[in-house]
């Protein structure tokens, strides 16, 4: 075990910085608009009435649920490629903050749907396969932790990336699976070159996908750096490890030594 | 005063995400705190 680091305590002793803390800033500011135009300012739609306010909270956590799992697959190929810390950190951190946001997609969803749909759950393409971009992304986390007999570290590290470099794949069939297959969902609504949405709504969703971002970037951020740290403290006990055992291999010699 | 619809499915799902993300936020740079008192300076490259 490592001994806590004296100078480690105090404001310094953290995962913020000058650029967090603007960004945590920024996204409570931005959340305190949102809230306002999401929950007052925006107007009821004609046909879902106020549940429509759970628009601006769905799609947001959505679009950044994406987001990460593009970054994860990324990350994934650049640590097969360069295997390098930082890509292998970031990939855990993106695939960490992007199960979060996936787990309140399928949750808002579920919620949104029953007032909507009538019914909290279908086997819907959308809903189908973004459960499975969950399942995924909880596969990739557990893969990046499971040893195997030998220890090998790299094959663990490769596993795990080779899920990862299916995210983005499944984030693709998740956008197409509404014009792909019968689906509960809209087609597409904001992507389309004439939205369908418009005016104060419009503009809400996008302050909700923008807010969202920044929150994702502080999250990603600070988990980032809880990986490093992991890290650098699993390879200081290593290094201890190492250290003991080689005093203890020395005393050994030592008193081979003496009694030869 | 005006009347809203949904008010149950609208406050669990804005207090569900708040709630979720602000917990996970706290435990992120909580675990943060901890770990960053067990290495030396030089290895918070961000400080």
């Amino acid at each position: 075990m490592t001994a806590p680091h004296a100078v480690g305590s105090g404001p310094s002793g953290s995962t913020s910085s000058g650029a967090t803390r603007v960004l945590g800033g920024l996204s409570l500011a931005g959340l305190a608009l949102l809230l306002g135009y999401a929950l007052v300012w925006s107007p009821a739609d004609r046909t879902q009435r106020d549940s429509v306010r759970l628009m601006y909270v769905h799609v947001p956590s959505a679009i950044v649920a994406f987001a990460a799992c593009a970054l994860t697959t990324v990350a994934a190929a650049m640590w097969l490629r360069r295997r390098t810390e930082g890509w292998w950190v970031l990939g855990g951190a993106s695939a960490e903050v992007g199960l979060v946001f996936t787990a309140l997609t399928l949750v808002t969803g579920s919620i949104w749907g029953r007032p909507t749909w009538g019914t909290y759950w279908d086997w819907d393409p959308r809903i189908t396969s973004t459960s499975l971009l969950f399942v995924m992304l909880v596969g990739y986390l557990a893969l990046r932790r499971i040893d195997n007999e030998a220890g090998d570290a790299a094959q663990r590290g490769t596993r795990g990336a080779i899920v990862g470099l299916l995210l983005f794949p499944n984030v693709v069939v998740v956008h197409y699976s509404v014009d792909w297959w019968r689906s509960l969902h809209q087609t597409a609504t904001i992507t389309r070159l004439d939205p369908t949405i418009e005016g104060t709504m419009l503009f809400t969703l996008m302050l909700g996908i923008v807010v969202f971002g920044l929150i994702f970037a502080w999250l990603l951020v600070h988990r980032f750096r809880v990986g490093w740290l992991e890290e650098r403290v699993e390879h200081a006990g290593l290094d201890d490890a190492l250290r003991a055992r080689r005093a203890e291999a020395g005393v050994v010699a030592g008193l081979g030594g003496g009694t030869a | 005063m005006l009347a809203v619809s949904h008010v149950g499915y609208i406050a669990a799902g804005w207090g569900i995400v708040l709630g979720s993300l602000a917990l996970y936020g706290l435990r992120t740079v909580r675990r943060g705190r901890t770990l960053a008192q067990q290495v030396p300076p030089e290895d918070r490259r961000w400080t």
